[in-house]
């Protein structure tokens, strides 16, 4: 899933600034499960910005509202009814990940919307309460030759062909207590009995796939509407 | 490869759905007793499974079938050589275990008893190095253990019938001196056993005995009461910094010890002895861990299941329909055996009839997002992810979502607290939503001089908005105690006193300090509350493992965010016992003070 933390209170403070009456958009997917943008946290949020106003005499009116995911539509349309000639607000933040901010522009063309949330990654819990990088979404996907373990998303450096010289013990010289995926690719193949598959050299990969080749864009014309 | 699972276990003339047994986990001596006691009420499958610690407990068994006068015949054994997965919930739980033969059963119980031995691993390293100059091999010495199931049938018999024939033999006239190794509180169990059993051979026997100890753990559990009989007692203390000598002179056995107090030139003292014991430590063994594992159940920092839970009386453990007696939770509770057996009794024969918590947490389905949190977090297992079916306008809807056991659920809130969906609601009147029922807790006034008088109704404390608003929300099983103890002792207030209100204090009880979340307490700031106070149990005391510490780690967070939007102290987590109400009234007295200079 997406994973994202709320930016500090400070900073939405600031980006809320110029407005009076606003609306927290939450969302009800990856960023509730993440702990960043659930019911709760709207909440959470709601209230703090209401006492922060009212502490410094401010004139603020806070809205709540929950989407069941905010990168679509047809699940954002219905608030266009709750905010009908844009008055009611001025502006919207939205506590998604940066795909529910963008689709809330889109449908709100007339309002300011604001991120809460960075969004950070895509990653899964390890366990409770800490959330590791897991995907770069890469667009090639390599994880056959390397154990299931990924070395563009794990690996600092996004080696192809085995761990740097600053693999020590298992753990990547940048420290944080990040394992080398290269080691962990390692053990794994070792205990699969195919350390074969490193015999191979990676050829350079494709990145055009990736971010490097610009926006991208899914097509599957079975499924796509006729226009 | 998989494995054919045979189901249904249990002997063919029981109707499972009424009778479900109660599984007995072990193979021990401790687990025969709490087989055979149980018998006569349930019927019992008993899992042989587990070391055996070889304790002369043999005792235990007749003295128990003596009283009942016949074994039940309810009692199937099954021999074991795994345990591979333990599911459901109390009513019904479901054990996997291997058999001999290889072959895989499930077995069901309404509840299950872990009565699994440890095992004495070794005698310490610095213990008894045996006498400095004799090499014969000295029936004078032995393991506190040994000491310990020797005096057992004394210790155990409350009933005033003491068996003494143990004792009799080898300790009348003694004069005992046993040994404690170095180290504090982890030599707690040992501190324990070891003073309960001086007293022992003190009153029974009227033995001569000293304890050597490099530092005696009283602060611990209930040591300090019993340190204190044992030395009004005769039990005589030695304090060492240097481990004693023991030596053989003149067929006596001397314990050389040097006393830290005196001056280093001083000769140190010989003690003569007849008998010593020294302490030996058992491990747990990894049974244990796997049934901590498989079942869910906390292990203290020993390794044994819940060393450290207060509140699990009579072999209670975290989930209920799990029960854990004799060493699974360590040497010392060897001892307590009979009685947590007895506990595990009453507690069975009272079933579903057993007092309901305050709280019952239930899950919205619909708003459930199965993130898996209240999953994960909840002390007592009671939640499962479900199938389920709701009924919508437009039809049916499936899908997946937290359940919360009504049965398992012990009240705690702390799903309530963590749930990011706010799906998860409790039928207390405290609920989140509803902010704080201002007619469910106790209100205060201070005066200006300093003096509480308690608000007889609700009108009386909102019509006197005093210049300062503390709300407290206090743990019913401490803080929440404290303050009721206040207002036996508290004056009403009237308002013909015409005195000038200084603070209203505003006192809600909450299930747990855990229920407490960064919502509650920012609801309470924008009522108006000038500072916001939490009284929780102290740390390791909570009833619901963890509740006043994943409190304490959240609102410190929420302090942070508060300082962020500019908001200085305004929150304040205390930690007290219930009965402190005199330290709650001095904290209240500060910080309103604290309040007022501002
Ligand atoms: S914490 Fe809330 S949203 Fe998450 S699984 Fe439990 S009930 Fe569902
Ligand atoms: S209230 Fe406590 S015991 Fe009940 S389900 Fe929630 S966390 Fe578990």
């Amino acid at each position: 899933m997406i994973i994202a933390e709320r930016k500090s209170i400070t900073d939405i403070w600031q980006m809320i600034e110029p407005f009076k009456r606003i609306a927290l958009i939450g969302c009800r997917g990856c960023v509730t499960v993440c702990m960043a943008g659930g019911a709760k946290e709207v909440a959470v949020l709601a209230a703090a910005l209401r006492l922060a106003a009212h502490e410094r005499g401010r004139e603020l009116v806070v809205f709540e509202e929950m989407v069941e995911r905010q990168c679509e539509y047809e699940f954002i349309r219905p608030l266009q009814r709750s905010y009908p000639q844009e008055q009611a607000v001025e502006g919207l933040v939205s506590l998604a990940c940066g795909i529910g901010v963008q689709a809330l522009a889109e449908c709100f063309p007339h309002l300011p919307v604001l991120p809460g949330l960075n969004t950070s990654f895509l990653g899964m819990p390890e366990r409770s309460g800490v959330w590791v990088e897991r995907c770069h979404a890469c667009g090639q996907c390599i994880l056959d030759s390397t154990g299931a373990i990924c070395p563009i998303a794990r690996c600092a450096k996004n080696l192809l062909n085995g761990p740097c010289g600053g693999s020590q013990e298992g753990m990547c010289e940048i420290g944080n207590g990040v394992e080398c995926a290269w080691h962990l690719i390692y053990e794994r193949l070792a205990r699969l009995n195919r350390l074969d598959s490193l015999q191979s050299l990676a050829l350079p990969k494709n990145w055009a796939k990736d971010r490097d080749g610009g926006p991208r864009r899914l097509i599957r014309e079975d499924w796509e509407d006729e226009v | 490869m998989k494995q054919q699972v045979a189901v249904e276990p249990i002997s063919g003339a029981l109707n499972k759905h009424k009778v479900q047994p109660v599984l007995v986990l072990g193979a021990g001596i401790t687990a025969d007793y709490a087989a055979q006691r149980l018998s006569s009420a349930h019927k019992i499958v008993q899992i042989k499974w587990g070391p055996v610690a070889d304790l002369p407990l043999d005792w235990l068994l007749k003295q128990e079938a003596l009283e009942k006068g016949r074994i039940e015949s309810s009692w199937e054994k099954i021999k074991a050589v795994a345990l591979l997965d333990w599911s459901g919930q109390v009513g019904e739980y479901i054990l996997r275990i291997q058999l001999e033969n290889g072959e895989v059963r499930d077995l069901r119980g309404k509840a299950v008893v872990i009565a699994l031995d440890a095992l004495p691993v070794s005698t310490l390293a610095w213990g008894w190095p045996g006498p400095a100059n004799s090499s014969r091999p000295l029936e004078e010495t032995i393991t506190l253990s040994d000491l310990t199931t020797r005096l057992t049938p004394v210790l155990a018999s409350s009933s005033g019938r003491p068996e003494r024939d143990g004792l009799s033999v080898w300790a009348a006239g003694h004069n005992v001196g046993i040994l404690l190794g170095p180290g504090g509180l982890e030599a707690a169990p040992n501190t324990l056993l070891a003073i309960k059993c001086a007293l022992v051979l003190k009153q029974q026997v009227d033995c001569r005995v000293g304890i050597f100890y490099e530092e005696l753990a009283v602060g611990a559990g209930a040591i300090e009461a019993l340190y204190q009989e044992s030395r009004q007692a005769g039990v005589e203390f030695y304090r060492y910094t240097e481990f004693p000598q023991v030596i053989e002179q003149e067929a006596q056995l001397r314990i050389i010890y040097r006393d830290p107090s005196l001056p280093d030139h001083f000769p140190p003292w010989e003690i003569p002895v007849t008998l010593i014991a020294t302490a030996t430590e058992y491990y747990p063994s990894k049974e244990i861990e796997t049934v901590a594992t498989l079942a869910g159940l906390p292990t203290g920092p020993d390794g044994f299941l819940l060393s450290d839970t207060l509140h699990a009386w009579g072999g209670q453990t975290n989930r209920k329909g799990i029960y854990c007696v004799g060493m699974a939770r360590g040497l010392l509770r060897l001892m307590d055996l009979p009685e947590e057996v007895a506990g595990v009794a009453v507690d069975l024969g009272q079933g579903s009839s057993r007092e309901k918590t305050l709280l019952l947490a239930q899950v919205d389905p619909l708003l459930c997002e199965v993130c898996l949190t209240c999953f994960r977090v909840c002390p007592h297992r009671a939640i499962e992810i479900t199938d389920c079916t709701k009924r919508s306008s437009h039809g049916k809807l499936y899908k997946q979502a937290a359940w919360i056991h009504p049965e398992a659920c012990q009240g705690c809130g702390i799903c309530i607290a963590e749930c990011p969906a706010q799906a998860i609601n409790g039928a207390d009147p405290l609920q989140p939503e509803s902010k704080l029922d201002p007619d469910s807790g106790w209100h205060f006034f201070m005066l200006d001089n300093g003096e509480l008088y308690q608000a007889r109704t609700r009108e009386d404390f909102s019509g006197n908005q005093g210049p300062v608003r503390l709300v407290v929300l206090a743990c019913r099983q401490s803080g929440f105690l404290a303050v009721q103890t206040l207002t036996r002792l508290l004056p009403f207030y009237r308002p013909q006193l015409k005195l000038g209100i200084l603070a209203e204090i505003a006192v809600y009880p909450v299930a747990c300090a855990g229920w407490i979340d960064d919502l509650t307490v920012l609801r309470c700031l924008e009522d108006g509350a000038d500072k916001v106070l939490i009284c929780s149990c102290h740390s390791g005391a909570c009833q619901h493992q963890y509740g006043n510490h994943r409190a304490k780690k959240r609102l410190r967070l929420t302090e942070q965010y508060l300082q962020e939007i500019g908001l200085k102290d305004r929150l304040d987590f205390y930690t007290l016992a219930g009965q402190n109400y005199l330290q709650w009234l001095t904290w209240l007295k500060k910080i309103i003070n604290q309040l007022k200079s501002h």
